[in-house]
């Protein structure tokens, strides 16, 4: 009964997104109010619909109810409360249905935050939106329902793949998609001001919350997947450049563009046409990881199940691309702007400098997934592009990034003059200059470290400039104590400050990176009572334990870590074997003690029976940076995101011009 | 509930015989080992590097492997072990595309559009820059023009409004 309900509340949102995008361009077209106030109606029941649909897959899960195939495929009855929830995104279906809620979710939002403003190019959000709920919900009632019956209903389900028994699987998987359905609302805004012709900077500055909200999530999405990777793949890394790990860091470096270069529309009214190229090619990418992550067709570790989704996502794929860019050729007259710059030493320069090193790792990681294709066409031998290969690219466009975070925050709007630049620069590139023999000093000698490593210190230290020098002229004009000052300064500059601490974690993110060349491996054979030494740390093998519950069977060998002779922490590498049927090997659970300066990870590669094991020891220094970062950016993005009563004002004022100038 | 124990023993079995099956051969990956397999991919079709693919799971990475440590334990230097692998299963193998011929192109184009981007950005901004003084020059000339209503707007104000727009929170 129940999942018969969810099918048909994904029957019905199917047809009421139909009805939600005919009616809402027809009663445009027509000028028909009524049609599109029905419309929006049935667009904010589509969120309910989703939630309703979403919420019977959930209980369907919880109730065990393996009739549904999709259940019975990816839980059973040992399966945890927190890892039967998480099951119901495990699979394509039920990620799929998710896709689909987030955005039925945010589509009434948009829709009742717009019900007095933007009324003319709502209509075509409206129906851009649908279209895309349409999509997706027609991919499951046709192809791939969650809600599908057994004919025989089994006793027991297959259970959950061990890999997603982490906390990661309740993580990364929501925020990633958080993330990339976020993007369909300026895509759809976008192209709405494209129908409309209405192109002004309107679409940005009702969509820019979104955008914000968008790239977060992606942040946290791809950083959640390091960390999941890191602890349950247990090879000793976060980052393999795995196709589907590129797939979701591409739509993020492109949003990443989109993010500043919206700045400098929303200032200057210049950079009308990029603009639409970069959101366009934000929305495409989100759906591109979809594809990829969920047709099965590349293989990787990440890729949990093959489907037939993957040509119905590629042509979706094509026409997002060709209505968006089709669109924009169409429109290209409208759109050239006056762009007039003062000078090219300024704010806005750096920042499309930004945007082109942006673009240039967006397409090294597209030019890597393509490259073995064009090779095979040109000479005829297969080839491959693994991790070594996006090392060596990364590093040098990283490090030009991590420069242009420092320097465009140093340089003035409009234009720069010299003692602008000489008053700006010299405390950064001093605390650069003493970073240099300090980090050196401490026995960094690899180049590309230190070279990241001084990059990192200038790009703080103007970080820490410009709060000092906001903070201390404010401090200055108002009489307010110093921590009186920042904290105003940072409350009523919230976009700009909020900017810099995002920095701040994501200087932390290249800090993190710098410490991988220094990792110390060791293949080690252990039995219990052996110490083995691994840098500055020796770890003794106390024993070996066996235990199983209703899950699994787990072999366990209790470590225990010393410095000298105090001791640290004992940790429990161990090998899992689980019950269900679906998973005959044993899965690797890495030890891990975790500080600020390094890791010490160990990854049991056998246990034998009378506990002597093979185990890799790793050291893996800053590896915690890259895990600080996250709430680092948090931080600044809920700065920058926390609604500002001045910005309120201002659109409001800007959308009681546009009803007036509509009225009239 | 007595059948689910028994299945829980033959499973524990099963986990201790592939433990003790391929545990010998992990535990011998030296650091020559690893930093040879480290070039190279897993060739099952799992996409990852063969240092990092756990051969308890895959008997292709654990025969390569193998293969490699022999080559090692034979005296073999890492040139010729690379060379063999590549001669007996194709630059397939490789982990990334070797530096020669037609491959320099993965290497250099994205550096070289990165290079192309930023000159053709650097034009079109000195061309951005020399329509805005142009249009200043127009502005002075129609200042100098006594009929032109502005000339009497102070350029100092006309500046602080401007900075003052510019520093606005957007």
């Amino acid at each position: 009964m129940v999942p018969l309900l969810g099918y048909l509340t994904l029957v019905s949102t199917m047809i009421v997104s139909l009805y939600v995008a005919i009616m809402s361009l027809v009663g445009v077209r027509l000028g028909k109010k009524s049609m599109i106030a029905s419309a929006e109606r049935a667009a904010i029941s589509i969120g309910v619909l989703v939630i309703i649909s979403y919420s019977t897959l959930l209980y369907s899960f919880l109730a065990r109810d393996f009739s549904v195939k999709y259940v019975y495929e990816y839980s059973n009855r040992a399966l945890s409360t927190i890892y039967t929830i998480s099951a119901t995104w495990a699979g394509n279906n039920g990620s799929l249905l998710m896709w689909a809620t987030f955005l039925g979710i945010y589509g009434a939002i948009v829709i009742i935050q717009n019900q007095h403003r933007n009324r003319e190019s709502m209509p075509y959000v409206t129906t851009i939106l649908a279209l895309i709920v349409f999509f997706f919900t027609s991919l499951m009632v046709f192809i791939s329902n969650p809600f599908e019956r057994l004919p025989i209903v089994p006793a027991d389900g297959q259970g959950l793949n061990p890999m997603l028994h982490n906390p990661g699987m309740y993580l990364h998987p929501p925020t990633t998609y958080l993330g990339y359905v976020s993007f369909a609302i300026p895509f759809a805004f976008a192209m709405a001001a494209m129908i409309s012709g209405k192109l002004g900077d309107m679409w940005i500055r009702t969509t820019r919350r979104w955008i914000i909200w968008g790239w977060f999530w992606l942040t946290v999405g791809n950083l959640v997947g390091a960390w999941w990777a890191y602890y349950t793949l247990g090879w000793g890394g976060y980052w393999g450049w795995d196709p589907v790990e590129n797939s979701s860091f591409m739509p993020w470096l492109v949003a990443s563009a989109f993010m500043h270069s919206i700045m400098i529309q929303e200032k200057k009214g210049m950079l009308k046409i990029w603009n639409m190229a970069l959101v366009t090619l934000t929305f495409s990418l989100t759906i591109y990881g979809t594809l990829i992550t969920r047709s099965g067709i590349v293989n990787s570790v990440h890729t949990f199940s093959q489907s037939g989704l993957g040509p119905y996502l590629g042509v979706f794929l094509f026409i997002t691309l060709a209505f968006g860019f089709g669109m924009l050729i169409y429109r290209l007259p409208l759109l050239k702007s006056d762009n007039e710059l003062d000078s090219i030493i300024s704010r806005e320069s750096a920042f499309l400098f930004n945007n082109i090193v942006l673009l240039g790792m967006t397409f090294m990681v597209l030019w890597g997934v393509t490259f073995p294709f064009i090779s095979e066409a040109v000479t005829g031998s297969k080839i491959t592009v693994g991790a070594p290969f996006y090392n060596q690219m990364a590093v040098p466009l990283g490090m030009v990034l991590l420069f242009l975070m420092g320097f465009g925050p140093l340089i003035a709007w409009r234009r720069a003059t010299v003692a602008n630049l000489r008053k700006n620069f010299m405390y950064p590139l001093g605390a650069a200059m003493i970073a240099i023999p300090t980090i050196a000093a401490i026995g960094v000698r690899n180049p590309w470290v230190l070279s990241v490593l001084v990059l990192c210190v200038f790009t703080l230290a103007t970080i820490i400039f410009e709060f000092y020098r906001g903070t201390s002229a404010r401090h200055r004009m108002t009489g307010e104590d110093i921590l009186t000052s920042f904290t105003n300064l940072v409350w009523r500059n919230k976009r700009r400050y909020g900017g810099y601490i995002v920095h701040i974690g994501l200087v932390m993110v290249f800090f993190a990176i710098a410490g991988g060349p220094y990792k110390i491996e060791k293949d080690v054979t252990m039995k219990p009572g052996d110490v083995a030494s691994i840098g500055s740390y020796s770890i003794k093998y106390i024993e070996s334990k066996e235990f199983e519950d209703a899950e699994k069977a787990t072999q366990a060998a209790v470590m225990t870590i010393f410095r000298g002779d105090r001791e640290i922490e004992t940790i429990t590498p161990r090998k899992e074997l689980y019950s269900s049927a679906q998973m005959d090997q044993p899965w690797t659970r890495v030890g891990v003690r975790s500080n600020l300066k390094e890791d010490i990870y160990i990854i049991p590669s056998g246990i034998d029976a009378d506990g002597t094991g093979g185990f890799t020891l790793i050291i893996n220094p800053l590896m915690q940076w890259l895990w600080v970062s996250g709430f680092v950016v948090f931080l600044g993005t809920m700065i920058a995101y926390w609604p500002d009563p001045t910005e309120k004002r201002r659109l409001a004022a800007i959308y009681a011009r546009q009803e007036a100038i509509s009225e009239a | 509930m007595k059948h689910k124990k028994s299945i829980l023993i033959v499973l524990s079995v099963m986990f201790i015989l592939n433990i003790a099956m391929t545990q010998v051969a992990l535990a011998e990956d030296s650091p020559e080992l690893k930093a040879i397999a480290n070039d190279f991919i897993c060739n099952c079709g799992c996409n990852e590097n063969l240092k990092d693919c756990e051969s308890e799971t895959c008997s292709t990475s654990a025969n390569l492997k193998e293969i490699i440590a022999k080559m090692i334990d034979d005296g073999e230097p890492k040139a010729e072990i690379a060379t063999f692998l590549r001669t007996n299963y194709g630059d397939q193998l490789l982990a990334a595309p070797p530096k020669e011929g037609f491959n320099w192109m993965a290497y250099a184009t994205p550096f070289i559009l990165v290079i192309a981007g930023s000159i053709g950005l650097t034009v079109v901004l000195l061309g951005w820059v020399k329509r805005n003084k142009a249009s200043e020059a127009l502005i002075e000339k129609d200042k100098s023009d006594p009929k032109s209503a502005d000339s009497s707007i102070d350029d100092k104000y006309k500046d602080k409004l401007k900075d003052d727009l510019d520093d606005l929170e957007w």
